[in-house]
């Protein structure tokens, strides 16, 4: 392999990466304070789509993003306020939440594409930092990766991080320690919402340069996995979203190897496509059975808590 | 208990209207008519005998799906799988029901069966992973939803696919396989009363037997439940296997009722919706049978809002669920706040 080769693989892996790391450290951030979130999901299609067509309209990419950010948080809001303020069961409000994006966002997708607002003006793509074209790095892949040690050195060398941990592990501690622990959940959760919205700008800008129906492809439940295997730690959500990014963009190559499809012509298995498709789930699956019961959730998981 | 039921009413009608509210400014926003809409929904639920007929059809997969889900949940386990089930039980009744050469008699049990040992183990993969692993069910039944749908693509690219080898889509079932239809000119079909004949015969286990009590008392705290001798690791793998089946089952069902062969894309997220079925039921498999009926309803609704109506696209169905069970969490809130005050407690 050419060094060109190999550059483009990893560089390619990092932008494959942004999504599901920016919604795994928002993931990760919920947990540590006791909130589990299954709409990470729901969270990042509404980012994809409000970058899209936010950055269409303006014509800015940037704007795109900032609007990501807080319409994923705004949706957020609906979430803590249910399953934080409300109390509500946490898994119950999350599946609701991955309805209500999934639907909205093909209703407004469609309205909007039929209404002609985009106008025919095309997509402001994310302006690279490093390189061009396939061998590149944009703005946010950067910032994801930066926010990895930013969020480690939060959560383990600052008080707010002492108080964020014992909100996840003994909400009833920190409640005596002085900490509102519902306010502090509930700001967890739009800090939450505005990560995913900036994951979901990573793919539809970065990406896929476009928007399409359900494009997040369960990346927000690939990412609520990656915070498990990564121990609830950033440097292991990092580690782990790249070994999933780069296990698609391995299966997207392999797909292509002129060897591999005669190997697989050989086998007589009619389209093997779907195989490669279904690889990132199973490695998902095989990940959270190796790393098994050896890894421990913060204690308040879920659990709903009240200020006595 | 008529008593308190009336009493909550006013404030059931408020979270529900709330919810109606949000819904239509949603459609006005998409650029549609509110009213519009709702005329579409109701014919397409209640409108004629055909739209009723539709309704029920629509009810029984939600049915079984959902009855899956409430077992899964009553047990205290989070099995979101319920597409993925769904799914794979629809693919094994199809690899049986193409079969040349099976006697009648047994053709049609023996799809149905196979669609329900399908779920079974597809839901048997989560539950080994939570028991022998600790894996989280929520993220490994999720994960398994987007397995199920590959291979559901490869199935109907590969072993599955018609003969022709046209679409993406099998054989037809073989005619004994299918299930009698109940009324002319219309879809609905025998496996509707099966699911039915389900759900009582769920809600007598839950209710009445040692295995149904042991689910419950694992759901109600794994520890009292050890204390108390009942096998909670074996409680738990059962109950996997018992949800998946109901979700094969429903797959299997839609088959041999409704569809008659497989294709790509074959649930419109029948085992999505069943969780909202399961919720609004408060996960009574008696209660599952008016709830279904209602998602059914919206179901074979929207699909007509979708028809008719220019810019309603049929995800709009998500968007109604999505409401509907907001409004359902809202009010739980409000009944159980009120009910606390009531008994002096803090508020």
């Amino acid at each position: 392999m050419t060094t060109a080769l190999i550059l483009s693989l990893v560089l390619q892996s990092l932008a494959y990466a942004a999504p599901v790391l920016l919604a795994s450290l928002g993931g990760l951030f919920s947990e540590r304070v006791g909130v589990v979130n299954i709409g990470l999901e729901g969270l990042l299609l509404v980012g994809a789509l409000a970058a899209v067509v936010a950055a269409t309209v303006t014509g800015s990419a940037l704007l795109g993003v900032l609007i990501a950010l807080l319409v994923g948080g705004a949706l957020a809001a609906l979430f803590a306020l249910f399953g934080v303020v409300l109390r509500r069961d946490q898994v119950i409000v999350g599946t609701t939440l991955n309805f209500l994006a999934l639907g909205l966002t093909g209703m407004l997708y469609r309205a909007w594409s039929a209404s002609g607002s985009g106008g025919g003006k095309p997509l402001p793509p994310l302006t690279p930092i490093v390189g061009d074209g396939s061998t590149s790095l944009n703005a946010l892949t950067l910032l994801a990766l930066l926010l990895v040690p930013a969020a480690h050195w939060l959560l383990f060398r600052t008080r707010l991080g002492v108080i964020l941990r014992a909100t996840g592990e003994v909400p009833e501690a920190a409640a005596a320690g002085g900490t509102a622990v519902s306010r502090l959940r509930v700001l967890v959760c739009l800090l939450t919402g505005g990560l995913c919205g900036l994951g979901g700008a990573s793919l539809s800008l970065g990406i896929s340069s476009a928007f399409t129906e359900g494009m997040t492809n369960g990346r927000g439940f690939i990412a609520l996995a990656v915070v498990v295997f990564g121990r609830w730690n950033p440097f292991g959500a990092l580690a782990a979203s790249l070994l999933f990014a780069a296990a698609d963009v391995a299966q997207a190559r392999l797909q292509t190897v002129a060897g591999v499809q005669n190997w697989l012509a050989s086998l007589h298995l009619g389209d093997t496509y779907p195989f490669f498709l279904a690889l990132p789930y199973v490695l998902t699956l095989v990940a959270l059975a190796i790393r098994g019961s050896k890894v421990r959730p913060p204690a308040a998981l879920g659990q709903p808590f009240e200020q006595g | 208990m008529k008593q308190r039921l009336l009493r909550d009413l006013p404030l059931l009608l408020l979270t529900f209207s709330l919810g109606a509210a949000a819904l239509a400014l949603i459609i006005r926003l998409v650029g549609a008519s509110p009213v519009a809409v709702s005329k579409a929904l109701w014919d397409g639920a209640f409108g004629s005998r055909y739209s009723l007929s539709e309704t029920l059809v629509q009810t029984a997969p939600l049915l079984l799906t959902g009855l899956g889900v409430a077992v899964a949940f009553r047990c205290g386990l989070f099995n979101i799988g319920a597409e993925g089930q769904f799914l794979v039980g629809a693919m094994a009744a199809t690899g049986v029901g193409i079969l040349k050469n099976v006697p009648a008699v047994i053709h049609l049990p023996l799809l149905l069966l196979a669609g329900a040992a399908a779920g079974a183990l597809w839901s048997g993969i989560a539950g080994l992973l939570k028991v022998y692993r600790g894996v989280q069910e929520v993220l490994s039944t999720l994960l398994l939803n987007f397995v199920a749908l590959q291979m559901l693509s490869w199935m109907v690219r590969g072993p599955l696919q018609e003969a022709q080898k046209g679409f993406p889509q099998s054989d037809l079932i073989a005619v004994p396989a299918r299930f009698v239809l109940l009324a002319p000119g219309t879809r609905l079909h025998a496996g509707v009363l099966l699911a039915l004949f389900c759900a009582a015969l769920i809600w007598f286990f839950l209710r009445w037997t040692a295995g149904g009590f042991a689910l419950r008392a694992v759901g109600s705290g794994e520890g009292a439940a050890e204390a108390a001798g009942i096998p909670v690791r074996r409680t738990v793998l059962a109950t996997f296997l018992l949800s998946g089946a109901l979700s094969g089952l429903a797959g299997a069902i839609q088959i041999s009722g409704v569809t008659y062969l497989l294709s790509d894309g074959y649930s419109p997220g029948y085992g999505y919706t069943a969780i909202a079925v399961a919720l609004l039921a408060n996960l009574s498999p008696l209660a599952v049978v008016p709830s279904a009926l209602f998602f059914g309803a919206l179901t074979a609704g929207s699909n007509v809002v979708q028809q008719r109506i220019v810019g309603i696209p049929s995800v709009v169905v998500q968007v109604l669920q999505a409401v509907v069970l907001l409004a359902f969490l809202a009010y739980a809130w409000a009944r159980e706040r009120r009910q606390r005050r009531e008994e002096g407690g803090v508020a």
